[in-house]
């Protein structure tokens, strides 16, 4: 197996490796028991958001979005001209997801797997309806999502599909609007919005709402409309600097 | 930089959501704000993010940038609102560029195809330069042979430079290019610098000569070609068409002190452009005169110590607090 996996074009670690002993957090001990309220927040209360536009500056529009251990970098290319020769009257919206190897508990191997697919793939149906793909025939536009620190994967796909959002503003392509995403999860009787790892562990149903798409919908749109707050501001500040 | 952690942490109880709402600072119609039409006087400068209603469509006309939806104006880019009579248009910053009929252009040959080449020149898509648009060795106006295209590469191959100028668009709004003048061509002697198309505005021409032997070609798309001075009698003459010198890879010899003149063009460019000062070919000889006062070392130029006393010293204002100039020619 170790064998089958060996590749030798990176830095190897060592064969026998140990995990480094961490003083126990507090959260980890004090498990949740069903009943008893959410720990550190509010049940309807989402993550503070840091956002901002334009960090990468080779890419032609980025944005970087923070929500506590939740960080993800995004860079998006083009409007380009497509590689391949058939005509299409729409553009492409290309999106890639990658985790870094330390992005989450478990070390990562470096190789594109189901996961980051599945991550792309409902990134992009959420972006897909809000850019104006009719105007740009030929083209191609390509979005690239590093999830740099990984705090539940639904909360990945929400701050993805945001800073990407904000990444394709910033590279000023036309956008019917900006889309605000926000996951949420059931924990026994209460609706938890924007779970953390852990959070989502106990969960027993999960749902990620992308706005440009029942209760916990409900609950999602209000978070939405705050988070899209917060990109326009984070856009708005970013033009003003430039 | 923003953060917004206003949320009170300790609220473990079942507080009602209205209590609990994070970002308390920025009210509802802060975002969703709508516009008079005093908000429009000269001089105002507003800004915008996609999805946002700027005015009714019943007072304005729909421009770039914009969209319709609802009876309302809606801006589909982020960046400044400008408005020319009853036309709303919203320029983004940091756009791709948009090329006109008539527009200069500096490009770079990424393909050669049958009867034609394609141009990498900033856009959304490839341009085109068609072999019929050359001008070709023996005589500018002749028929193309198949012997022409049999040679293409003789003429443009991959990953040359050239200069052109917007002649048509193609039906999916690709650009056509020609060079059938003698100022257009190959480049050489030089070398290019890229920045936002956004900070290249129009002029009467676009081809600057500065008097430290350096010219400059301003590409409308943000490429920038910075080179060693050709004087006008040494230029390719209409007579004397010599297919030789035109399509030439060869570099003339270029002395130290025009080097260090185009790097300090390069870098006065450069760091212009990372300050979003629009350039023009006073500003940027002011700031060649500037620098050269400083007697600094050409590779000092980049550091950003240096470069905000160049435009402080300058007095030079960034893109977005210039308004009114996009459309009225204000130079």
């Amino acid at each position: 197996m170790a064998q089958s996996n060996f590749d030798r074009r990176r830095i190897n670690g060592p064969e026998e490796s140990y995990q480094p002993i961490f003083e126990p957090d507090e959260e980890v001990d004090s498990r949740w028991k069903p009943g008893s309220p959410r720990k550190g927040r509010a049940a309807r209360d989402i993550r503070p958001i840091f956002l901002q536009a334009g960090l990468i500056n080779q890419a032609n529009g980025s944005a970087y979005i923070e929500t506590e251990k939740t960080k993800i970098a995004c860079a998006v290319y083009g409007p380009r001209q497509s590689k391949t020769t058939v005509y299409n009257e729409k553009g492409r919206l290309n999106v890639e997801v990658k985790f870094t190897p330390f992005s989450c508990t478990r070390r990562r191997v470096p190789i594109r797997d189901a996961e980051d697919r599945s991550v792309a793939v409902q990134i992009q149906q959420a972006l897909t309806s809000a850019v104006r793909l009719e105007l740009l025939p030929k083209s191609t536009i390509d979005i690239f999502v590093t999830i740099i620190e990984n705090d539940g994967i639904e909360g990945c796909i929400a701050a993805g599909s945001v800073a990407a959002s904000v990444a394709l503003a910033d590279a000023g392509i036309e956008m019917l609007g900006l889309v605000a995403s926000c996951s949420t999860a059931v924990v026994g009787e209460e609706i938890w919005m924007d779970p953390t790892e852990q959070e989502g562990h106990i969960a027993s149903g999960s749902l990620v709402y992308a706005e440009q798409a029942v209760k916990c919908m409900e609950a999602c749109q209000e978070c939405c409309t705050d988070i899209h707050a917060v990109m326009a501001q984070a856009l708005l500040e970013t033009a003003q600097n430039t | 930089m923003i953060s917004f952690a206003s949320f009170p942490s300790t609220s473990e109880g079942s507080g009602s959501y209205t209590n609990t709402r994070h970002h308390p600072k920025i009210e509802e119609d802060e975002v969703g704000m709508d516009l008079d039409e005093d908000d429009f006087e000269e001089g105002t400068q507003r800004l915008t993010v996609p999805g946002e209603s700027i005015t009714s469509s019943h007072a304005f006309m729909r421009g770039h940038g914009t969209f319709v939806d609802d009876e309302e104006v809606i801006a589909s880019v982020a960046g400044t609102v400008e408005r020319v009579n009853k036309l709303i248009t919203v320029r983004a910053v940091r756009s791709r560029y948009n090329p006109e009929v008539g527009d200069l252009v500096v490009g770079r040959i990424t393909e050669v195809q049958p009867r034609r080449w394609k141009v990498d020149a900033n856009s959304r898509q490839d341009a085109v330069l068609m072999l019929s648009s050359v001008n070709l060795p023996g005589g500018v106006q002749r028929r193309k042979l198949e012997s022409d295209e049999l040679q293409m590469r003789t003429f443009f191959e991959e990953g040359d430079l050239l200069v052109a100028e917007v002649q048509a668009f193609f039906a999916d709004g690709a650009m056509s290019l020609h060079t059938r003048s003698l100022r257009y061509g190959k480049l050489r002697n030089g070398q290019l610098v890229t920045v936002p198309p956004i900070l290249i505005r129009r002029l009467k021409s676009h081809f600057v000569a500065l008097p430290c032997g350096v010219d400059l070609i301003l590409g409308l798309n943000g490429y920038i070609w910075v080179s060693k001075h050709v004087k006008e009698s040494e230029q390719e003459g209409e007579e004397g068409f010599d297919a030789e010198a035109v399509y030439s890879n060869k570099n003339d010899s270029i002395d130290d002190a025009t080097r260090i003149a185009v790097s300090r063009v390069s870098n006065i460019i450069k760091v212009l452009a990372a300050h979003f000062v629009p350039l023009t070919d006073t500003i940027l000889l002011e700031a060649y005169e500037w620098v050269v006062e400083q007697e600094g070392n050409v590779k000092d130029l980049l550091s950003d110590e240096f470069g905000e006393t160049m435009v402080a010293s300058l007095g030079l204002v960034p893109i977005s607090l210039l308004t009114d100039v996009m459309h009225t020619g204000g130079f």
